[in-house]
């Protein structure tokens, strides 16, 4: 693939996209022809997620199947993957074919699959943190320095003001915690968002200019 | 000693969690709650809000999270319902598309959407793809972020979304959230665009460990109102339950539970520390 292809055409992309975006957030009024031209353009998106779906379905099959073929570590996971995307998917399928109103609509099978399994298996996934936290309190939350003192002083205030026990041992305890979240915790949080925002910016217009080039790849 | 405190099998932690945690679903503890500012703004809000005003309940959370966030979001919407403000629900997540439509039939009723109020008063899109891109798309022209409804009805076909078009009509924001998108990207890529808090007010449910991210967000004024987790939607229920005799409790009677765990927790804490403390000062084995 030519240099042109690879590189200055994805450029020349990411440079007009985000030069119209930019445009149309900053300079052109809601309410106008041109905004309106460039919400339909945003509203394109859609077929970059259909096609980003298709393609990462396509990368999932392949990335298990080679491993299966393999026996690659953990191959019998990768088994267990193939066999759900594929029931999955011809639950999905089946549900398209036999309804009467449209594509899009999500079967009462597909639902039921999705409400009585996946999530299910999803939620008991989660909950298994809460035996994990409660391994780490005991093994690792020393007070080791002043830092860690402060962090477990104001955990333990956390807890004990964001549940009823805690008002019910002295009502002052949810006082505390809100004051905690209201006060020490958005300055420190306001700083790191503030960060964030003039990094991202920063970015912004180096990916616009065509500086940063990470996103498409390593440059060979 | 030290050693036998510190090196403890974890699944004897493990076990004692499972076991006390449990213990409230059988023997319900009963412990007085106390309502939160940020739950009691939400409710204020919403109350505050006339009605026949135009809600967007937001359903950004996938099930990892259902257990802190379908309380939130179906207490909202009984409380919509009750206050005869009109809703357009949606997911900007795609595993929240299911979920909003279980939590709509246990609100409406298991008919939904063959109900009398939709299209009219309540309509549910489904998943709007494009995350916060699809966001902006929708604040702009809600035609043009998504054209059927969930069930495959044209949007067009749909009342409410005549009254509907863009931000501009937007009266309220719920956005029931666990990650990104989320509530910040509500507020760069709809609030922000649109006139800001006055124009397009905000109010969030959201997992407990998510909260600390948007309290700048909260103090500025572009979030009116926080529910807080489980707690939150336990105050929120109970606010319900005060106004509107709310039938559909779920986060309350999970709240005994939660207590007792924070406890154990800090109890893990202190007696973990003991063992630390003897372990460097009385010349025994650390952990």
């Amino acid at each position: 693939m030519s240099v042109t292809v690879k590189r200055y055409i994805p450029l020349a992309i990411t440079f007009v996209m985000g030069i119209i975006m930019v445009i149309a957030t900053y300079f052109l009024a809601e309410g106008t022809p041109e905004r309106y031209a460039t919400t339909q353009l945003t509203a394109t998106v859609d077929i970059i997620v259909a096609t980003a779906g298709v393609i990462g379905l396509v990368v999932l099959l392949r990335h298990h199947g080679l491993n299966i073929s393999r026996r690659g570590r953990f191959w019998k996971y990768s088994t267990i993957t193939i066999i759900g995307v594929v029931l999955y998917l011809i639950v999905g399928l089946y549900g398209i074919a036999t309804h009467e109103q449209h594509l899009m609509y999500a079967s009462e099978l597909f639902s039921w699959v999705y409400m009585n399994i996946y999530v299910h298996m999803d939620m008991t996934i989660f909950s298994l943190l809460a035996f994990f936290i409660a391994s780490a309190a005991y093994r690792a939350f020393r007070l080791r320095s002043l830092e860690a003192t402060i962090l477990l002083i104001v955990g333990t205030l956390m807890l004990l003001g964001r549940a009823p026990v805690g008002a019910t041992l002295w009502e002052g305890f949810p006082t505390i915690a809100e004051w905690l979240l209201n006060v020490p915790n958005a300055a420190g949080t306001r700083a790191i968002t503030i960060g964030i925002a003039i990094g991202a910016i920063s970015l912004a217009i180096r990916q616009l200019m065509g500086i940063e080039r990470g996103y498409l790849g390593p440059e060979r | 000693m030290a050693l036998s405190i510190s090196r403890i099998d974890r699944r004897y932690l493990y076990l004692l969690l499972f076991i006390l945690v449990s213990i409230p679903f059988l023997y319900p503890l009963k412990l007085p709650l106390t309502i939160g500012v940020h739950s009691r703004l939400v409710y204020e809000v919403t109350e505050g809000l006339p009605p026949g005003s135009i809600v967007i309940s937001s359903v950004d959370f996938g099930p990892s999270t259902l257990t802190e966030n379908r309380p939130h979001l179906k207490a909202h919407l009984f409380h919509c319902k009750e206050h005869e403000l009109k809703v357009v629900c949606l997911a900007f997540w795609i595993s929240g598309g299911p979920i909003g439509d279980d939590v709509l039939r246990e609100v409406y009723g298991s008919d939904f959407p063959n109900v009398p109020q939709y299209g009219t008063s309540i309509v549910y899109l489904g998943y709007v793809p494009g995350n916060e891109v699809g966001m902006q798309t929708f604040g702009d022209n809600t035609v043009l972020a998504k054209g059927t409804d969930h069930y495959g009805t044209p949007v067009g076909d749909l009342p409410l979304m005549q009254e509907c078009a863009s931000a501009e009509d937007f009266d309220l924001w719920a956005e029931w959230t666990s990650g990104t998108p989320g509530e910040q990207q509500v507020i760069q890529f709809v609030q922000g665009r649109h006139g800001g808090p006055s124009a397009v007010p905000i109010v969030v449910g959201s997992t407990a460990v998510s909260v600390p991210g948007m309290m700048p967000f909260y103090a500025a004024g572009q979030i009116l109102g926080i529910l807080n987790g489980l707690a939150g939607g336990g105050e929120y229920e109970q606010l319900l339950i005060d106004a509107y005799e709310y039938p559909l409790v779920e986060a309350l009677p999970l709240l005994d539970s939660q207590s007792v765990g924070h406890l154990l927790i800090i109890a893990f804490v202190i007696i973990g520390n003991i063992g630390y403390a003897i372990s460097k000062y009385g010349g025994g084995e650390g952990s």
